[in-house]
């Protein structure tokens, strides 16, 4: 209890600092989300050129938008976790992202979600957290989570019916919890 | 709906992965307000996924993080140069406006910066000023020490001076010393030695009071004359010990003494010049 009311603590007065406009702050904030934030984006946009103008483009928003940010709705983290994927999902709908990525197919996203063809990048923790998580799982949450697929489209995407894909997702976020 | 079909519906897992309508959202958090253990469900799937994004945590390159700060820099100018074309219609704008004017190049990332370099210009030049100061310190206290040692010197000369005329002092109130004041002979008018010699204890004390240094290889010596006959009384130390009491060799009988400028060593009997001359009174 101690340490999560030291953390909260920390977290709380770095949101104050960075409402201020603090300089320090910005660094704090970047030394420790950046790996996290640029892996969730470099997972959805797949290409590092292209990870690096969505980062440049979330840390702005996020530094601009910091005043409207309520610590009451959820951690900063999720916050501008947020603020990156969806900048990251806005990027990939873009023409100009689909122009560029002509070659790969938009009905690929199923396969490309698999873990035997997904990019061999080293991840920091992958292994223990995600590889424990179930395939079908890990499925679920990527196409939703990393794609912004809609259930529909998820449902669609992965060829399983609606109800199928809305009890899995319910039951890999309970899987991940126990996880975690 | 309540709490438990709400845990069981699905709509938390929907939600933080942005699945819901907005409508749903907003209902969903309205409840959220008024059953707080419908917040922490949000909350722990929340962390849940959190950590599985965190799983693909990569490292971003070196260089973005400047990249990202160069533009806030450009963006907090551009926030400061803003207010510069808002019509000026009250004081309170014109004050805004110096201030802003007054910022407007400097911007608010690169403030820390130049304080950073003013506090690093400081320093150097409290550096350089520390190093004077230590400097002259070094100095100073070398000084002293020179003093110091010069001090003891001449504290050392002082004592021996002292010593001497102490020496003098106990051989000139000892009764039994006979004081002979040798002086320069013909050629040597301004030598001067004195003898303190005491017939019982055959002492006898040399002082060089005056006497030009002798050349290269050869040496001062005492003679006791007696009974006409010359009797070596050893040679002497010039120079530094000059003005020190030389102890000589022990003498029974005097009627003078001489010095004569021998070879170094001394010899047996008295073969150069003589230097003083002194009766024993």
């Amino acid at each position: 209890m101690q340490a999560s009311s030291k953390l909260l603590h920390q977290e709380l007065e770095l949101i104050n600092l960075l409402k201020q406009k603090d300089r320090q702050s910005f660094s704090t904030l970047y030394d420790r989300y950046s790996p996290a934030l640029f892996g969730v984006i470099l997972k959805i946009v797949k290409t590092e050129e292209v990870a690096r103008d969505v980062m440049q483009e979330s840390f702005v928003k996020i530094w601009k938008k910091i005043d409207s940010y309520d610590r009451e709705k959820g951690t900063l983290f999720t916050w501008i976790l947020n603020i990156s994927r969806n900048t990251a999902i806005d990027k990939i709908r873009s023409a100009d992202y689909r122009h560029s990525q002509q070659t790969s197919d938009i009905n690929d996203e199923v396969t490309k979600t698999q873990p035997s063809t997904q990019t061999p990048i080293e991840h920091i923790g992958l292994d223990t957290l995600v590889k424990s998580l179930r395939i079908e799982y890990q499925e679920v949450i990527n196409i939703i989570y990393f794609k912004g697929h809609t259930h529909t489209e998820a449902a669609e995407a992965l060829s399983i019916p609606l109800g199928t894909l809305k009890t899995r997702v319910k039951a890999a976020l309970q899987e991940l919890r126990k996880l975690t | 709906m309540d709490s438990k079909e709400y845990i069981t519906s699905g709509k938390i897992e929907e939600y933080i992965l942005g699945l819901l309508s907005p409508k749903d959202e907003k209902e969903l958090l309205e409840f959220a307000e008024k059953h707080p253990e419908i917040k922490q469900e949000i909350e722990a799937n929340q962390a849940a996924l959190n950590q599985y994004a965190n799983a693909f945590s990569q490292i971003p390159p070196a260089d973005l993080e400047e990249s990202i700060i160069a533009e806030l820099d450009a963006l907090a100018e551009e926030e400061a140069n803003a207010p510069q074309k808002r019509t000026l219609t009250s004081s309170v704008n014109q004050e805004k406006l110096a201030q802003n004017t007054q910022i407007k190049t400097i911007s608010k990332f690169r403030i820390p910066l130049i304080a950073a370099s003013v506090a690093l210009l400081l320093s150097l030049v409290g550096n350089v000023l520390l190093y004077q100061n230590w400097q002259n310190t070094q100095r100073k206290l070398h000084t002293a020490l020179l003093d110091n040692t010069q001090f003891a010197q001449k504290l050392q000369v002082n004592q021996t001076e002292n010593q001497l005329l102490a020496q003098k002092l106990d051989l000139l109130k000892n009764p039994a010393n006979q004081y002979v004041e040798l002086k320069g002979s013909d050629a040597f008018p301004e030598s001067k030695v004195l003898i303190y010699w005491d017939d019982n204890a055959e002492t006898v004390f040399l002082q060089i009071e005056n006497l030009p240094e002798p050349p290269e290889g050869k040496q001062y010596q005492l003679w006791a004359i007696y009974q006409d006959k010359a009797i070596d009384a050893g040679v002497f130390e010039t120079g530094d010990k000059a003005k020190q009491l030389q102890k000589m060799k022990a003498i029974a009988g005097a009627d003078m003494f001489v010095v004569t400028l021998e070879k170094k060593g001394g010899v047996p009997q008295p073969e150069g010049q003589a230097y003083v001359i002194g009766k024993v009174s």
